[in-house]
């Protein structure tokens, strides 16, 4: 017969067990938990202090030791043990408080492998979300290409046909001139035809200024006086009460820009924020300010800013998200013929600058523009 | 540690800024004031007595960690409870990277509530990081509070120089790791780590009500901006008197943060609990009870 002592199962299952009083004393651990930390057979943890990590302990008592005395038991919990050699051993934990004994119950499996896998699902994920954010981006970038194409093949043959119809009317208005002299209605009808022929000849402006095939004469200039020059003509056109407040940087660095395409940018900015305003039903406010953005750790160049936001009725995600588009607009036709935004991108974009928007529905809209700051 | 706070802010608030080349999530403050404080902060009111006893629950859990206590109050006071937002009930979209990156952010919600509630000659019961909350709320508002109880409260949880406030950085670093890795699971999809059995012999009707929810992206910012931060130079300008209950062996307040607190609070009781743990309105809700009870029975301070 042998003489060996009864093996205790519960030293012999093949996780970790360990009670302990509600205080954190530790009545009994079993002898696979011990092996896992490097400590001898017949070692008897003091409290839960010995066995959890700092940051586990932190954790265990700040979230999983309420839901314990609520009743509540621990499904899954991850934690960190302490191994006798100063490093860690990754567990998961499911735990349970005896409500008549006042102990808490751990049952614990090692996870170090399933650790690693988790490390590499994760890096795994955040690579395709990378993937994702980029295809969306090049998709989106490519769409405001193939929408320029045919914008600048449209507006030229526009321009073409347009210089056509405005010669011809002149020479018909000529012509009217000397075969009925006084025929004034004639003459008016005329000179519709050629005012709405000039208002084509501006939306072809505006489209060629979206594809940034216009011409662009720039120059060394400071945002502020931009801001200065069409402040004057834009306060005009709002609503009364509106508030309007200027926080603008004293020390501004200079940019390189077109500063009639800037200006016509911000008063088309400063209308939207009017707009804006108006739908909301409220008296709101609109603030400008301009900073500059010094070079960091995610953008090497040195950028100056000029924000519009407004306090106005915001947009969806789903309208802002086409915002920018051309010929988008959420005021009906009546009102505008949504290139305000497009050309406003296509412009900065021309620029080497950036347009961001961030709305928030029912709370307001702030447009930011980045510029890089002009090398002396 | 995971940096995907970008895939977090969109799922909390649901916003984008287009930088000209693609989206990415962008946080902007919410409009509070506009909002009704009470559905805000799922506020409850109980009791029949006159006096606000105002509760306010620490990190990690929501108003249901006070039900042990509550009852004994009910006759005597108007007992106030609340969630902080990101808990409970709260009012998700209320949370604003910006208000709430700092404790004075939550501090600004418990007078919220007080303006809303109309409270005044306040009893103000924090455990843990809302004792922090309770005194910069009575540094900005005194004349609101009567006396503040702080249940195993702490300025500072970092170790500084002779001061011992029980952890070291890596120590804080290594819980919010830890955090990320309960909350957000074995592939970073949210795991439904604690939903355990009720057990039969609780009464578990309120606890099916809510039960210590917390939002894990929330929870996340709260516990940086909770066990980052060092409030130890405001604690004198605490005048309104207060109570520090301090409990045995407490792995988050260790005995010689209560003890520091009471050498600074202007006005401070210190008791030493039997109670051991961090969470002793759950563990030992007579005790508490009692020391409670007795504190506002007597003088304001010893």
């Amino acid at each position: 017969m042998s003489t060996a002592a009864a093996v205790d199962p519960y030293d012999q299952v093949a996780c970790g067990l360990l009670r302990c009083a509600v205080d954190g004393t530790v009545q009994r651990s079993n002898l696979t938990l011990r092996q896992w930390l490097g400590h001898p057979h017949d070692h008897r943890f003091t409290s839960l202090y010995d066995v959890l990590s700092p940051p586990s302990l932190l954790f265990f008592e700040m979230q999983l030791r309420p839901l314990l005395a609520l009743g509540r038991t621990v499904d899954g919990g991850f934690l960190l043990l302490r191994h006798i050699d100063g490093s860690v051993v990754p567990v998961v934990v499911n735990a349970v408080q005896r409500p008549d004994e006042r102990t808490i119950e751990f049952a614990m499996l090692v996870v170090r492998e399933r650790e690693q896998y988790e490390a590499t699902l994760r890096k795994a994920q955040e690579d395709a979300e990378q993937a994702l954010h980029a295809m969306a981006a090049s998709a989106h970038a490519q769409k405001m290409q193939a929408v320029g194409q045919m914008a600048a093949g449209v507006a030229h043959e526009f321009n073409n046909l347009l210089t056509v119809m405005r010669g011809n009317i002149e020479f018909a208005a000529a012509d009217v001139a000397v075969t009925t002299p006084g025929s004034k209605s004639i003459l008016d009808d005329l000179g519709r035809a050629t005012a709405a022929a000039d208002r084509m000849a501006g939306i072809v402006r505006q489209l060629l200024a979206f594809t940034g095939q216009q011409p662009v004469r720039v120059s060394l200039l400071n945002l502020n006086a931009v801001v200065q020059a069409s402040a004057q003509l834009v306060t005009h056109a709002l609503a009364p009460g509106t508030v309007w407040e200027t926080q603008l940087a004293g020390d501004l660095w200079p940019v390189i820009a077109a500063s009639d395409q800037l200006e016509q940018l911000f008063i088309s900015l400063v209308l939207n924020a009017r707009d804006a305003l108006a739908a909301s039903g409220r008296v709101g406010q609109i603030t400008i300010a301009t900073q500059n953005v010094p070079a960091d750790a995610t953008n090497a160049m040195d950028r100056v800013r000029l924000i519009v936001s407004d306090t106005g009725i915001g947009m969806s995600d789903q309208v802002r998200a086409r915002a920018i588009d051309p010929f988008f607009s959420t005021k009906g036709m009546a009102t505008g013929v949504g290139l305000g935004l497009s050309m406003a991108y296509g412009s900065i974009r021309a620029m080497n600058g950036n347009l961001d928007i961030s709305s928030t529905p029912d709370v307001g809209t702030t447009v930011t523009i980045t510029l890089p700051r002009a090398r002396d | 540690m995971r940096d995907d706070s970008r895939v977090d802010e969109r799922r909390v608030l649901g916003l984008y800024c287009f930088d000209g080349r693609s989206f990415f999530p962008r946080v902007t403050g919410p409009r509070c004031k506009t909002m009704d404080i009470r559905r805000r902060n799922n506020v409850r009111v109980v009791g029949h007595g006159s006096q606000p006893l105002l509760f306010a629950h620490g990190f990690g859990c929501d108003q249901v960690m006070w039900r042990r206590i509550v009852p004994a109050f009910q006759d005597d006071y108007a007992v106030v409870l609340f969630d902080h937002i990101g808990a409970g009930k709260s009012d998700l979209s209320a949370y604003s990277t910006d208000r709430h990156g700092s404790l004075e952010g939550y501090a600004s919600d418990v007078l919220d509530v007080c303006a809303a509630l109309n409270l005044q000659d306040v009893i103000f019961v924090g455990h843990s990081v809302s004792a922090t909350v309770g005194m910069l709320a009575a540094i900005r508002e005194p004349a609101r509070f009567s006396r503040l109880v702080l249940i195993g409260p702490t300025p500072c949880y970092l170790n500084d120089g002779a001061y011992r406030g029980g952890f070291e950085r890596a120590d804080l670093l290594g819980l919010l790791d830890m955090m990320e890795k309960n909350y957000f699971g074995w592939a970073g999809t949210l795991a439904p780590l604690i939903i355990g059995a009720d057990n039969p012999s609780e009464d578990v009707t309120e606890l099916n009500e809510s039960f210590c929810a917390t939002d894990p992206v929330i929870a996340r910012q709260f516990a940086e901006v909770t066990f980052l931060s060092d409030y130890r130079a405001v604690v004198p300008s605490v005048v309104v008197p207060s109570l520090i209950m301090q409990c045995a062996r407490d792995a988050i307040a260790p005995e010689s943060v209560g003890q520091y607190l009471f050498e600074h609070l202007p006005a401070a009781t210190l008791h030493l609990m039997e109670a051991t743990g961090h969470c002793p309105h759950l563990t030992h809700p007579d005790e508490t009870i009692s020391v409670i009870r007795r504190y506002l029975a007597g003088p304001t301070h010893a």
